[in-house]
């Protein structure tokens, strides 16, 4: 097959792979369940306030404690213009969620293309690393089973973060623009999710020092950060001082939520909130195993090994064994910020996010060999794996949630 | 066939024998077990606060068929008998009970022994306020069992002939491999799509109450004789009859009829039913589509696709539409026939056979489906006006005309007589079909569902029944997608290619037009045809032409492949092109698999051995009901008379009802009978001036009425005649057949001739 040819194919698979792993937002209504009620009353929120002139940037008390959803007490409100606009527009609210919902999905795809390619230059390995992303079970439980569009965000802005760094720190390049979206991403991740913005700083900052031996990379960070001061202000004001007891946001131990072992392999269901590495990505991850222990791995890239070793660590402290009892210990502030976090399932997620590039990686090197069977059969059982499991993922959800505020039977039957 | 009798001499007498004696059984005279009048009854009556219940003492039961018979006075209350045990092993007795409702004065139900119970009983529960009605209770063990037994050993001894056979055939080389092959998986695929049968159980659908009740109505009209063709079923509405057979089809439920008539229960012949219609559907399927293709495996993956498809097996098990799925069965012969037609050299012989699939196709969706006659007939011609170049060809007009009149010819005996039923009459029918339909389509997330849950709802998203082509009717039109989309140049010269991608986009056009972005609301207001776009009831009616098209397309995908992949500049071509149609039919037995084990685990599980004991009033929407009738309002009830008319000798048998009236006063007097006032129903009476007659207006809740004149004494025979235009139309046909049938064998025998001249 010529290049116009693959071209083609891997157009039609984007668009697959779009359409199944955003399967429920072509509902056109948005199904009970997670948190999607509270986001639409947070969109009706802001809707109103701007009616009278005024924006609600951060969910208000009343919404926050009604809808118990003090996980989100720092999401900006900036993230939800779109929703809100259409709404202004005369789009019906939940219409606007679903076109919201695509919108992310879409940009998601776009990003996480964006981000592959600053690693491969294969088109079918980007494909690959593009098809892990999107169709991680973890990401498509925070899209629509959790709903919880601040954390859809993430997903959305992490690879223009992970991508912006990647390309910068490999030379490809047009250093300003790299550098901007990389800017414009982590303040966008602050103000779609601080508690993600605290993590991803945090994480990333240690990655580009201890591993990247990269300190200039910081103040592109830093920079980030500056442009998200509303919100760091914000919720850095609760984590030193206190206060906002009206919110009651959570201060408790969360190692009781955190992972098992055998959580992290969970393929096609999963325990409540504990989605695990899917059919896909596990296969991904045995079959790197496999060819290393058969000696046919090849040579990791080291920044695709450094994001391997952030993956393993992430994984770690998303144990329920990891001690985040005794970092709540070390003073209020940690106390605040842990308890904010309310599951150490969130290292997982990043985990998720990173592990997809080792992932495609995989894949990569497995299409590198000869033979049909590498080249073609195996992954194309990936990308069979990969399609089900999301697939099977969004039409349980579509299957078994009722829409919001109607009853989809109709009485009139055969 | 004689070779095979002379080798076999000894296996053959064996089996007839074995029948022979079976045969015999069947005329033993019924085997009174049980008896109890009205005074023995009250002796053994226990009363409780729910209500009181007669127990027998114990009787021993062997393995057999037995009936219980209940003969009761008028009464108010409810009565429910049944024949129980108190230790059996497992499931030795079945029987469901029945409930005896008010004024229902006699019954017969079957129970099923399969073996020695001998801690038996009769039960008869009684609610009302009036004493005991029963007056007398009787069991008898009747030669059903060995008319079964005699049917499952001639079916026995057939398949082992015909494994005998099989063998010798394959041992000297007529079979080939590939023809064991297409047997084998197609077997398979049967056998598969058949799983949630093979169980002690039933899954009951939506439409399984509906359907049921037409194969016990047939069969109750049939043993009752009066009609044949069977146009108003008795049985149903408290015995008032429904006329179901007059606007659909029963031709096919002839065959689970019969199984009820030679013993076995209502459920056991439904399953031998849908076993007979899962092989036929395969096998249509298969020889239809290598008909086209030419290609025994593309056939084969196009089959094994459409009877696995999720559409084809929802239908029959999640809603149990009988009719959908007969005429399911039809389709690819139709499909096989109009794609013939317009692509054979019409200068070839064989063209003027093409039509014979038509003709055949048409006429079996015809006598199964009305409405998706209605969607193939309006596809048909839709296509035939696309393609109007080759339509209007001579040779392809005249085969079109001759298909098209040679399947009204056959078929008058039912498309004549309905629409005279619905040109005398106004039924429900007329308000169902005028609603709207656009919000029964599904989303477009529906069309993304591809996990076959077992579901109750129709949105094809929330908990919803599985309304979709499925994953391998969509991994098949993605494959032909993704290769058209990566070939080089405008035309390969594939000479599969317009089949492909016309069955692609057919299939995506129905996919469309399943959905409720199709403005179907809007089409239901164009003047003419707007009736015919809301009768489909529901637009996801489509997936039924989606599937088929789509399976269709997959039938070709193998030759198209081939031809496609001898430009490809790769090594791997012949492993892609496996890889796909093995990844394709991987997918269709994971869903499968999904499906029917979904079915089976999740889905309502039904034993229903006592075929009364699910009512006679399952009309669903009621569609054939007299517009106005309310169902709600019908009892079993005796004739109601005016006063001063005198009946007596009261006696209905099905639909035909005799009695002695007398109207002793000066006017003309009215008597309401028991009977749904369908028009068509015939009246004899005694005398010669001034007798009884059926007055045009109907008494309560659409009851035949019937008008005494003033001085008429005499005795009156009520019962359904149909029309002239009935018979006219039967003899049509008939003469059709016949004709047709006549001139195919003189053909054939000078055929042979010519050979053996030759």
């Amino acid at each position: 097959m010529d290049n116009k040819q693959i071209k083609k194919i891997c157009m039609m698979l984007y668009i697959l792979i779009f359409a199944f792993t955003s399967a429920p937002v072509f509902c056109g209504y948005v199904m009970e369940g997670g948190d999607s009620f509270m986001w639409l009353e947070r969109m009706r929120e802001m809707r109103e306030s701007l009616a009278v002139g005024s924006v609600l940037w951060f969910p208000s008390p009343e919404l926050t404690t009604a809808f118990a959803s003090q996980g989100a007490a720092f999401d900006n409100g900036i993230w939800l213009f779109p929703a809100v606009v259409l709404q202004i527009l005369g789009v019906g609210e939940q219409m606007s969620y679903c076109i919201f919902t695509a919108m992310i999905g879409a940009v998601t795809m776009g990003a996480a293309y964006w981000m592959m390619s600053a690693f491969f230059e294969n088109r079918i390995t980007v494909l690959y690393g593009v098809l892990f992303y999107m169709s991680c079970p973890y990401r498509i439980y925070i899209c629509f089973d959790k709903a919880d569009l601040g954390q859809s965000l993430v997903w959305m802005l992490m690879p223009l973060l992970v991508g912006g760094l990647a390309r910068l720190r490999l030379g490809q390049g047009r250093k300003v623009v790299w550098g901007s979206i990389l800017i414009l991403a982590y303040a966008g991740i602050w103000y779609a999710d601080a508690r993600w913005g605290m993590i991803i700083g945090v994480c990333a900052g240690v990655y580009l020092l201890l591993w990247e031996r990269w300190p200039a990379s910081l103040l592109l960070l830093a920079a980030g950060a500056v442009l998200s001061m509303p919100v760091i202000i914000f919720m850095a004001r609760y984590l030193i001082k206190g206060g906002m007891q009206v919110w009651n946001l959570p201060m408790g131990s969360i190692m009781g939520n955190g992972y098992t072992i055998g959580a992290f392999m969970t393929n096609w269901t999963y325990r409540p909130d504990m989605p695990g590495l899917g059919l896909a990505l596990t296969g991904a991850f045995l079959l790197m195993i496999w060819m290393y222990w058969i000696g046919d791995g090849g040579k990791m890239h080291k920044t695709i090994r450094g994001l391997l070793a952030v993956t393993g660590l992430l994984t770690l402290a998303s144990l329920k064994y990891f001690p985040w009892d005794y970092v709540q210990r070390l003073g209020m502030p940690f106390l605040r910020l842990i308890g904010l976090l309310e599951t150490p399932g969130v290292f997982w997620m990043l985990a998720n996010m990173l592990f997809t590039i080792p992932a495609a990686w995989t894949i990569g090197e497995a299409r590198k060999k000869q033979d049909v069977l590498w080249r073609w059969a195996i992954p194309a059982v990936f990308l069979i794996a990969a399609l089900a499991t999301a697939l099977y993922l969004c039409n349980s959800l579509t299957y078994m949630r009722l829409p919001i505020g109607q009853q989809p039977v109709s009485d009139l039957a055969y | 066939m004689r070779d095979f009798m002379s080798r076999h001499r000894l296996l053959l007498g064996i089996e007839l024998l074995g029948l022979i004696i079976c045969v015999l059984f069947c005329f033993r005279p019924e085997e009174l077990v049980f008896s109890a009048d009205a005074d023995a009854i009250a002796g053994k009556m226990y009363i409780e606060e729910g209500g009181n219940y007669y127990r027998s003492d114990w009787i021993t039961l062997r393995p057999g068929v037995y009936r219980l018979r209940m003969r009761c006075e008028e009464h108010e209350g409810i009565l429910y008998p049944t024949v129980g045990a108190s230790e059996s092993s497992f499931q030795a007795l079945r029987c469901n009970g029945v409930s005896v409702l008010a004024h229902r004065r006699e019954i017969d139900i079957e129970a099923y022994v399969v073996d020695r119970v001998d801690n038996a009983f009769v039960l008869c529960n009684y609610i009302g306020e009036t004493g005991q009605p029963v007056e007398k209770i009787e069991l008898y063990r009747t030669s059903e069992g060995w008319r079964m037994l005699a049917f499952i050993l001639l079916l026995a001894e057939t398949a082992v002939n015909l494994l005998i056979w099989l063998r010798e055939k394959l041992l000297c080389g007529a079979f080939s491999t590939e023809h064991g092959i297409v047997a084998g998986i197609l077997t398979l695929s049967i056998l598969l799509a058949y799983l949630p049968y093979c169980t002690d159980y039933m899954s009951l659908g939506a439409d399984g109450a509906f359907h049921l009740l037409r194969i016990e109505g047939l069969k109750e009209t049939l043993l009752h004789g009066g009609q044949f063709p069977v146009r108003v079923q008795e049985y149903w509405l408290y015995g008032h009859g429904y006329a179901v057979s007059s606007f659909y089809g029963d031709l096919f439920l002839v065959f689970p009829a019969l199984l009820r008539l030679i013993g076995f229960s209502l459920m056991d012949a439904y399953k031998i039913f849908v076993l007979a219609v899962l092989a036929g559907t395969a096998v249509i399927a298969y020889r239809s589509f290598y008909r086209c293709t030419g290609n025994r495996y593309g056939a084969l993956l196009g089959s094994v696709l459409y009877e696995l498809a999720p559409y084809h097996i929802y239908n029959i098990y999640n809603r149990n539409a009988v009719g959908e799925y007969l005429g399911m069965m039809f389709l690819p012969m139709v499909i096989c026939g109009f794609y013939r037609i317009y692509t054979q050299d019409e200068k070839k012989q064989d063209y003027v056979g093409a039509k014979m699939s038509l003709i055949v196709g048409l006429s079996g969706i015809l006598q199964s489906h009305i409405l998706t006659c209605e969607m193939t007939a309006v596809a048909l011609v839709l296509a035939a006006l696309v393609m109007w170049r080759k339509t209007f060809r001579k040779e392809t007009l005249r085969e079109l005309v001759k298909a098209a009149g040679a399947f009204l010819l056959v078929n008058a005996w039912f498309w004549i007589p309905l629409l005279k039923m619905l040109s005398v009459d106004k039924y429900a029918l007329s308000d169902i079909v005028t609603q709207d339909i656009q919000h029964m389509g599904t989303r477009t997330a529906g069309i993304l569902q591809m996990y076959p849950y077992a579901g109750a709802g129709q949105t094809g998203m929330y908990n919803c029944e599985p309304i979709q082509i499925g994953a391998a009717l969509w991994a098949v039109l993605l494959c032909y997608m993704a290769v058209r989309l990566c070939r080089r140049g405008k035309n390969s010269g594939n000479s599969y290619d317009k089949a492909m991608k016309w069955g692609t986009l057919l299939g995506i056009l129905s996919l469309f037009l399943s959905t409720r972005y199709f403005p179907w609301d809007m089409v239901a207001r164009i003047p003419g045809i707007g009736l015919l776009a809301t009768a489909i009831q529901f637009p996801t009616r489509l997936l039924t032409m989606a599937t088929l098209f789509a399976s269709f397309t997959a039938a070709f995908l193998m030759s198209w492949l081939k031809e496609e992949s001898a430009h490809w500049e790769m090594r791997a071509a012949g492993i892609i092109r496996a890889g796909s149609v093995t990844a394709i039919a991987v997918t269709a037995l994971w869903a499968t698999l999904f499906h029917v084990n979904e079915i089976s685990y999740v889905h309502g599980s039904l034993r229903l051995y006592t075929a009364e004991n699910m009512g006679n009033v399952s009309v669903v929407n009621g569609e054939y009901l007299l517009q106005g009738m309310d169902v709600s309002q019908m009892q079993y009830h005796d004739p109601a008379a005016d006063e001063g008319l005198l009946w007596e000798d009261y006696d209905k048998k099905g639909l035909t009802i005799s009695l002695h009236v007398e109207n002793r006063t000066p006017q003309e007097l009215y008597m309401e009978l028991p009977l749904t006032g369908y028009r068509g129903y015939g009246i004899d009476a005694d005398g010669e001036t001034a007798v009884p007659y059926i007055t045009e207006n109907r008494g309560g809740h659409g009851d035949l009425r019937i008008a005494v004149p003033s001085g008429y004494a005499g005795t009156i025979r009520v019962s359904y005649k149909g029309f002239i235009l009935f018979r006219v139309a039967e003899v049509i046909s008939g003469v059709t057949v016949l004709l047709w049938l006549g001139v195919g064998m003189i053909r054939r025998y000078r055929k042979v001739g010519k050979v053996s001249r030759g």
